[in-house]
């Protein structure tokens, strides 16, 4: 969608005034300065909507199922397998892509790196929606959402790993959206709250490195409670945390050249020249940080499996499958970035980053489902959790976009800040 | 035979037994390989011809690994910062 002009008002909305001096007020900002009709027209003229309504159709009741007739209605989980793919990839998988939050905030106010401001807040957004929909994937996997409360506060149990993900992520979602406040402050007018937000952003930084880093870790010291159950080779009781958290730094960094690239594809019209101009940079130094966090995890792994002496487990056909995981998903991306960083192939660095975030994916779905339960059957989960799956990233979609059609994320605001 | 003389061959007895005591200590410690092949077929001792073995044994494979991993990660990090400045982005 190019610039559209609309009754002589410019869109998209940069700052609080028309051009005819007026000011916009909050239900025309949320309506992107467009009759009720005018945007009802543009939702149904274009396809992705009508793929999410054919999503939402299926979906939506099938949610409503969960919650009437309890989880087994609609999965396949059981005593054997009971994380399906809900947290397998819900949790598992979307936590570590989020890492892009803390991973930027990182680059930007602690190391002074201003120059990869302009994707400072896409990436902030991604970690904050990628939480919250991690949240939401577990909530309708427990179920009693009203509950949340009580493993928190009312009835602790300071002694378990779950725990400390759930106080973390809990402590750091509060932070993810302390830090996206200055964009909304901006374009709502709620400077106050904005000159808060920005007056603390040290210490939030500081705040968000601590909280991710040990939670991203603590996933996955979460599979140290079945240590029998995980094959071997996808397990490691000592190493288990800095595979997930190393494993994150890529991810979350891919994450943001995957989601740049899609805004650079699909949202010209939202973004500015600062952010347009300078993507390809930005996406060469991010596809620089993946290379050096991609061989480092690859240093980590091959050093548990010496320290686990899983060498012989390497022969078998798991050791296979995990070598092809190593293969496809480290090694290959890894090469990818190093090759198109040395010669600047953009394109090159985007499609290792798309590889690389299914790479994490593929990691985790393999921790947490396929090598779970090794010695007994396989779990295939049924149709409708696959589609509730689907009908939750279809919801994470819709409010990214949504976020990003209207608050300065890919754009300055050139109103008053 | 008097009592000063069996005295005699009791203390001769004795320095000799000591003397072979001591040659029997010394041959299991130190100047024959016996304890030490003995220590190796019972598993205690794992033979070590060559200095990646006796490395293995006193670090564990993983600290050589960390090794290369330290050599191998400032290659790299050179191979990939040499950029190619002058070109140009490339889709």
């Amino acid at each position: 969608m190019e610039k559209l002009t609309v009754d002589n008002r410019s869109i998209p909305i940069v700052d609080h005034f028309k051009p005819d001096g007026t000011r916009w007020t909050l239900r025309e900002k949320l309506w992107l300065g467009l009759t009720p009709r005018q945007y009802r027209q543009q939702f149904f003229r274009n396809w992705v909507n009508w793929l999410m309504i054919g999503i939402f159709a299926v979906g939506i009741p099938l949610i409503l199922q969960r919650y009437i007739f309890g989880l087994g209605s609609i999965t396949h989980g059981s005593n054997d397998y009971p994380w399906g793919l809900f947290l397998g990839f819900g949790l598992f998988s979307m936590v570590p892509l989020s890492a892009s939050g803390f991973v930027l905030g990182t680059t930007v106010d602690i190391f002074g790196r201003k120059d990869f401001a302009p994707v400072e807040r896409l990436a902030l957004l991604n970690g904050l929606l990628g939480y919250f929909f991690a949240v939401v994937y577990l909530l309708v996997d427990l179920g009693l959402p009203w509950r949340l409360p009580y493993p928190l506060f009312i009835s602790p149990g300071p002694a378990a790993v779950l725990f400390l993900v759930g106080w973390h992520v809990a402590l750091y979602l509060s932070v993810q959206i302390v830090e996206m406040i200055p964009a909304f402050g901006e374009w709502s007018g709620w400077l106050r709250g904005k000159r808060w937000a920005r007056s603390i952003t040290l210490g939030l930084t500081i705040a968000a490195i601590m909280l991710s880093t040990l939670h991203q870790g603590a996933l996955g010291a979460l599979f140290t409670y079945a240590p029998g159950k995980v094959h071997p080779l996808w397990y490691s009781s000592e190493f288990q945390w800095i595979h997930f958290l190393c494993s994150s730094i890529f991810a979350g960094l891919s994450m943001v050249i995957v989601s740049s690239t899609l805004c650079k594809w699909t949202l010209k019209w939202r973004a500015d020249e600062r952010f347009l101009k300078s993507l390809d940079t930005l996406t060469i130094g991010l596809g620089k940080g993946c290379a050096f966090a991609l061989i480092t995890y690859l240093a980590v792994k091959i050093v548990s499996l010496a320290q686990d002496q899983e060498w012989s487990y390497l022969l078998t056909g798991w050791g296979q499958y995990y070598l092809l995981e190593m293969g496809v998903g480290v090694l290959l991306p890894m090469w990818l970035f190093a090759v198109a960083v040395r010669n600047r192939w953009v394109g090159l660095v985007r499609f290792a980053a798309f590889l690389s975030v299914l790479s994490v994916i593929w990691n985790r779905i393999n921790t947490s489902m396929i090598a779970f339960n090794w010695k007994l059957y396989q779990e295939i989960p049924s149709w409708q959790e696959v589609w509730v799956s689907i009908t939750l990233f279809a919801l994470y979609f819709l409010v990214y976009r949504f976020i990003l059609y209207r608050l300065p994320v890919l754009y300055e605001w050139k109103g008053e800040k | 035979m008097s009592t000063q003389h069996t005295r005699i061959i009791e203390k001769t007895v004795l320095v000799l037994g000591l003397i072979a005591g001591l040659w029997a200590v010394v041959v299991l410690v130190g100047g024959t390989p016996l304890i030490r092949h003995f220590m190796v077929v019972i598993g205690i001792l794992k033979p070590l011809p060559t200095e990646v073995d006796y490395y293995t044994h006193i670090k564990g494979i993983e600290y050589l690994i960390c090794v290369v991993f330290f050599v191998v990660f400032p290659l790299f990090f050179r191979y990939v910062n040499k950029e190619k400045k002058d070109a140009d982005f490339q889709l």
